[in-house]
C-alpha cells in the first residue's frame, strides 16, 4: 500500500520536485552548492586539459583553436559559475541562520537568482557544441573580441551568459542587503553580526556598484558585435582602452567579492577551533569594509603596461589595500595565539587558507610597483598570484566552509581521515602546480600561449605544474567519495557539533524550515558561547 | 626578539636569497632594465622577510597553541589590543609607503622620454601573428613570420626609442631580459627608450593575448657594436630604385595577393609559358604559390595542418612560388604549366585557411 501511496503523491511529492520549486534558502543555497561542485568539475577539467597541452613543448592532443577555448571557459566557469555561486550558496544557506532569520526577505527572487545561474552556465557552454565556445580570454579585450576577430558563436553566448549571470548576483546583492538590515533577530545588533555577514554585507555592496558597469560593458560589446556599433573599435571612432577601464572597473573588485566571504568564512572557522573570540572584532569589519572602499581603486593596475593610465595613483592605492589585508592576517593570527587550536578538516583548510593567501598577498605587491609589473605583467607569474588568491584563497576557504557546515546541512558529519587526505593531496598539488609558475613569468613565459620552445628552458617547471593540477584534480576524489559515504553512513552530528558560537548551531541539524523553534539570548557575537560558558566568559577588553 | 629567533629568519632569509635563482628575473641587458633588476631585488628582500616573519608565525601558533589533553578550562578570552593592532596597522603602511617611493623613483628613469638623447629609432608594428620592425631613417623594413622570426638590431650604449603601433588587435611587446614590456594598443601610438648595455641575442614575444598563433609572435633582439650596425644598415637599406618600372614585362594574369584573399585576373589561361604579375594589396607579407591539384582551393583546405596552421609543402604538388614579398612590392612569376587544375595559394601560418587561394585552369592550346 505504501507504493500506491507514493504514486498517488506523484511527482509533486518527489524530492526531485521539491528541490526544482523551493523557495527556501536552505535547499537553495544546497542547490547552489551542487550546481557549483558540478561546474567546478567542468572547469577542472578544462584547466587539466590546458595543463596537459602544456606538458611539453610541441601541440600534442590540441590546436591552437582547442586551447584558446580552454582556458578561456576554464576562468569564465572557476570565476562565474564555480566560485561565485560556492559563496552566494554558503551564504545563502547560513547568513539567514547567522542573523536568527526565518529566511532570506524574497524568497522568490532568490530562487530565481539561483537558477539563473545553471541556465546561464550551459549557454556559455554550448558554445563548445555550436563551432566554438569562446575563444577571446575571460577579459574579451576588443578589438580581439569583435566580430571581425572573433567570429564564432561562442562569444555572443559568452556575453549573455555573463549579463545573466551578473543579473543573478546583483538580485542577490540586494535579497542579502534587505535580509540582514532587516530580518535580524531581537538582539542582533550590526556589531553583533558574525564577521561572515559582514563580508556579505561589503561583497553586496560591491556587487551592486561593479556588476551593473560590468552588464553596460557587456551590451556594449554584443552591441558592437551584431549590431554595428562602435563603442569599442578604433577603426570608426571607439576606444579598445575604454573596454579595459569597463571591465576591470568591475573585474577587479570582483577579486574581493570572491575573497571577503572567503576571508568570513575563515573569521568564523579559526575562533571556533582555537576556543577563543575573534581579535579584534571591530578591526576586521572596519578592514573588510576599507578593503571594499579602496578595492575601487585599483583597477587600472591591470592596465600598467597600455601606457594610458595616470600611473602614481593606481600604484598608491594598490599598496594601501594591502594594509588591511594585513591588519586581517595578524588578527587572524592573534585568535589562534594562547588559544587551544584542534586540527578538524575545517580548521586544516583555515590554515591552509592563512599560509596560501599570504603567498598570494605578497606576490600581488610585486605588482603595486610598476616597473616591476613591467617585467611580470601577462606572464605565468600573474597567473600564479591569481591563483593563490583565488585557488589559495577563496577555494580553499569554500572547502574549509563546507566541512564546517556540511554537518548543519545534512545532519551527518563528514569523516576526518578523508578530509585530512583531501586537504594534504590539495595542498601539495596546489603548491606544486603553482609555485613554479613565478618562475617561468621570471624567466619570460607569457600566459596564455598553446606552446612554447623545447629551448626556452621551460619544459621540467611545465611538466611540474601539469603533475601537480593532476594532484589537485585527484583531490577531489575523497572529498567526494567521503560527501557520498557520509550521507549514507555517517555519524550523526547533532545540533551543534564544533561547540560553535553562531546562531545556525542553536538549531537542529538540518534546521526546520523556519529554522528556530528558539533562540538564545543575544547579547554579544557569540551568542552560544555565552549560553554555554555564561556571559562571564567573554569579558570584552 | 630574541637573538635566536633574530638569526633564523635573517639566515632562512639569507638562504631563499642566495639558493634560489628561481626566484629572480634574468639579469637585466638595458640600463632601465638593471634599475627593475635592483627594485624587484628590494621588493624581494622585503616580500621574504614578512614572509618568513608571518609564515613563521602562523607555524608557530599552529604547534604552540595545539590543544591538549590537560586543556579542559577555556584559554584567556581575548578579544583585542588596541596598541597591538595599530602597530600592525602603522607598520605594513610605513612598508608600502616606502615601496611606493621606491617604485616612483624607478619609474621615473624607465618610463623617461629624453628625445635628444636618442640615436636610433625603430617602429615596431604588431599584427595577427607577427611584427614588422621599420628603420625610418634607413628606410627599410623587416617582416617576421611564424617560421622565421625577425630581429631588432640595435647599437650598444645607445639609446633607443621605440614606437609601437598594433595594426589589428592588442599586443604586447615583451622582452624577458630587458624586463620590460609595453603594450601595442589600436587607435593609440605608444613609445619606451631604452639602452642596451649587454652585447648578444635576446629573445622576445608577444605578451598581450592576441588570437589563434599569439605563442608564435616570437622576435629577437641583436645588440651589436657602433660599427657592426652601420654596416648592417648599409646592408639591408635598398638601392635605390631604378628608373624603369619592373613591371613591363607582359603578363598572362595578374593577381593582387592581400588579407585574405587571392583575386586573379582570370580563373583560366593556355598551357605553355604562363607569366603571373603579382601586387601585393595588403598590410602583410604575403607569397604565391601555384600547386597543382585536383581538389581545388576548398578540397585542399581539409590538409591543413592543424599544429602549424599551414599546408605540408613536401604533400604539395608545387609547380613554382614567389616567396615573401612585402606590402605594395610587384613581383613578376613566370612558369611552365600543363593543362590541368591548380590552385595559387599563401602558405604563411594561418593565410591559406584565412581564404588565401585561388583556382586556376590551365587548358590544352
Amino acid at each position: 500500500m505504501a507504493t500506491t501511496a507514493a504514486r498517488a503523491t506523484g511527482v509533486q511529492g518527489s524530492r526531485l520536485y521539491d528541490y526544482l520549486t523551493t523557495t527556501d534558502h536552505k535547499k537553495i543555497g544546497i542547490l547552489y552548492t551542487i550546481s557549483s561542485f558540478v561546474f567546478l568539475a567542468i572547469g577542472g577539467l578544462l584547466a587539466l586539459g590546458v595543463r596537459t597541452e602544456l606538458a611539453q613543448p610541441g601541440l600534442q592532443y590540441m590546436d591552437e583553436s582547442v586551447y584558446n577555448q580552454l582556458f578561456t571557459m576554464h576562468a569564465s566557469v572557476m570565476i562565474f559559475w564555480v566560485i561565485i555561486p560556492f559563496l552566494a550558496g554558503i551564504g545563502n544557506y547560513i547568513v539567514p541562520l547567522q542573523i536568527g532569520a526565518a529566511d532570506m526577505a524574497f524568497p522568490r527572487i532568490n530562487a530565481l537568482s539561483f537558477w539563473m545561474i545553471p541556465f546561464s552556465g550551459l549557454i556559455a557552454a554550448s558554445g563548445f557544441f555550436l563551432g566554438g565556445a569562446a575563444d577571446a580570454g575571460w577579459t574579451a579585450y576588443p578589438p580581439l573580441s569583435n566580430i571581425t576577430y572573433s567570429p564564432g558563436p561562442g562569444m555572443n553566448l559568452w556575453i549573455m551568459a555573463v549579463i545573466l549571470v551578473g543579473t543573478s548576483s546583483i538580485l542577490g546583492a540586494v535579497n542579502f542587503l534587505v535580509t540582514i538590515f532587516r530580518m535580524r533577530a531581537p538582539g542582533m545588533t550590526l556589531f553583533r553580526m558574525p564577521i561572515m555577514v559582514w563580508t556579505i554585507i561589503v561583497t553586496s555592496v560591491l556587487v551592486l556598484m561593479g556588476t551593473p558597469v560590468l552588464t553596460s560593458a557587456l551590451i556594449m560589446l554584443f552591441v558592437d558585435r551584431n549590431f554595428g556599433g562602435s563603442f569599442f573599435d578604433p577603426t570608426t571612432g571607439g576606444s579598445a582602452i575604454l573596454w579595459q577601464n569597463i571591465f576591470w572597473f568591475y573585474s577587479h573588485p570582483a577579486v574581493y567579492i570572491m575573497v571577503l566571504p572567503g576571508m568570513g568564512v575563515i573569521s568564523e572557522i579559526i575562533p571556533v577551533f582555537s576556543r577563543k573570540p575573534l581579535f579584534g572584532y571591530k578591526a576586521f569589519v572596519f578592514a573588510t569594509a576599507g578593503i571594499g572602499a579602496l578595492g575601487f581603486s585599483v583597477w587600472a593596475h591591470h592596465m600598467f603596461t597600455t601606457g594610458s593610465v595616470f600611473l602614481p595613483f593606481f600604484s598608491v592605492m594598490t599598496f594601501l589595500i594591502a594594509v588591511p589585508t594585513g591588519v586581517k592576517m595578524f588578527n587572524w593570527i592573534a585568535t589562534m595565539w594562547r588559544g587551544q587550536i584542534s586540527f578538524t578538516t575545517p580548521m586544516l583548510f583555515a590554515i591552509g587558507f592563512l599560509s596560501m593567501f599570504l603567498i598570494g598577498g605578497i606576490n600581488g605587491v610585486f605588482s603595486a610597483s610598476v616597473p616591476v609589473d613591467y617585467a611580470i605583467h601577462a606572464t605565468y607569474w600573474i597567473v600564479a598570484h591569481i591563483h593563490y588568491v583565488l585557488f589559495g584563497g577563496s577555494f580553499l576557504a569554500i572547502m574549509a566552509g563546507i566541512y564546517y557546515w556540511f554537518p548543519k546541512m545534512t545532519g551527518k558529519m563528514l569523516d576526518e581521515g578523508l578530509g585530512k587526505l583531501h586537504f594534504a593531496i590539495a595542498m601539495i598539488g596546489l603548491n606544486l602546480t603553482f609555485l613554479p609558475m613565478h618562475t617561468l613569468g621570471l624567466m619570460g613565459m607569457p600566459r596564455r600561449i598553446a606552446d612554447y620552445s623545447p629551448t626556452a628552458g621551460w619544459n621540467d617547471l611545465n611538466l611540474a605544474a601539469t603533475v601537480g593540477g593532476f594532484l589537485v584534480g585527484i583531490s577531489t576524489l575523497p572529498l567526494l567519495w567521503n560527501i557520498y559515504t557520509s550521507l549514507r553512513n555517517g555519524k550523526d552530528a547533532g545540533p551543534d557539533p564544533w561547540e560553535g558560537n553562531t546562531l545556525e548551531w542553536a538549531t537542529s541539524s538540518p534546521p526546520p524550515a523556519w529554522n528556530f523553534d528558539r533562540l538564545p539570548a543575544i547579547t554579544s557575537e557569540r551568542p552560544l558561547f555565552d549560553a554555554r560558558h555564561g556571559r562571564s566568559g567573554s569579558d570584552h577588553a | 626578539m630574541r637573538t635566536p629567533a633574530a638569526l633564523i629568519t635573517l639566515l632562512a632569509a639569507a638562504l631563499v636569497l642566495g639558493g634560489c635563482q628561481a626566484a629572480f628575473p634574468p639579469a637585466a641587458v638595458t640600463e632601465e632594465g638593471l634599475l627593475i633588476e635592483n627594485l624587484y631585488v628590494f621588493v624581494f628582500v622585503i616580500a621574504a622577510v614578512v614572509f618568513v616573519l608571518v609564515e613563521g608565525l602562523i607555524i608557530w601558533s599552529v604547534i604552540r597553541y595545539r590543544r591538549k589533553p590537560t586543556d579542559t578550562t577555556l584559554p584567556a578570552q581575548t578579544h583585542g589590543n588596541l596598541v597591538l593592532e595599530i602597530i600592525w596597522t602603522a607598520i605594513p603602511l610605513v612598508t608600502v609607503v616606502g615601496l611606493f617611493f621606491a617604485s616612483s623613483q624607478v619609474l621615473g628613469v624607465v618610463d623617461a622620454r629624453k628625445p635628444e638623447d636618442v640615436s636610433v629609432k625603430v617602429e615596431v608594428v604588431g599584427y595577427q601573428w607577427q611584427w614588422k620592425f621599420a628603420y625610418p631613417d634607413a628606410g627599410f623594413e623587416i617582416y617576421g613570420t611564424a617560421q622565421n622570426y625577425p630581429e631588432l638590431v640595435v647599437p650598444i650604449d645607445e639609446r633607443v626609442e621605440v614606437t609601437l603601433v598594433a595594426q589589428d588587435v592588442n599586443h604586447g611587446f615583451y622582452i624577458p631580459e630587458f624586463l620590460f614590456q609595453r603594450d601595442l594598443v589600436p587607435g593609440k601610438v605608444n613609445h619606451f627608450e631604452f639602452t642596451p648595455n649587454k652585447l648578444g641575442t635576446f629573445a622576445g614575444q608577444c605578451s598581450a593575448f592576441c588570437g589563434l598563433l599569439h605563442h608564435a609572435m616570437g622576435f629577437t633582439v641583436r645588440v651589436v657594436t657602433r660599427e657592426e650596425y652601420d654596416a648592417w644598415i648599409a646592408e639591408m637599406t635598398p638601392e635605390p630604385a631604378p628608373s624603369e618600372s619592373p613591371v613591363a614585362t607582359e603578363t598572362d594574369l595578374t593577381a593582387e595577393v592581400k588579407e585574405w584573399a587571392i583575386s586573379l585576373s582570370g580563373a583560366s589561361t593556355a598551357a605553355g609559358e604562363v607569366t603571373f604579375g603579382l601586387t601585393n594589396g595588403g598590410k602583410i607579407p604575403h607569397e604565391f604559390i601555384v600547386v597543382r591539384s585536383d581538389v581545388g582551393g576548398e578540397g585542399l583546405l581539409d590538409q591543413i595542418d592543424p599544429a602549424t596552421s599551414r599546408l605540408d609543402e613536401a604533400s604539395l604538388d608545387a609547380i613554382g612560388e614567389q616567396p615573401e614579398f612585402s606590402p605594395g612590392e610587384t613581383k613578376v612569376l613566370t612558369l611552365d604549366l600543363e593543362p590541368g587544375r591548380y590552385v595559387v595559394l599563401c602558405n604563411i601560418a594561418g593565410h591559406f585557411g584565412s581564404g588565401m587561394y585561388a583556382d586556376l585552369e590551365i587548358t590544352a592550346n
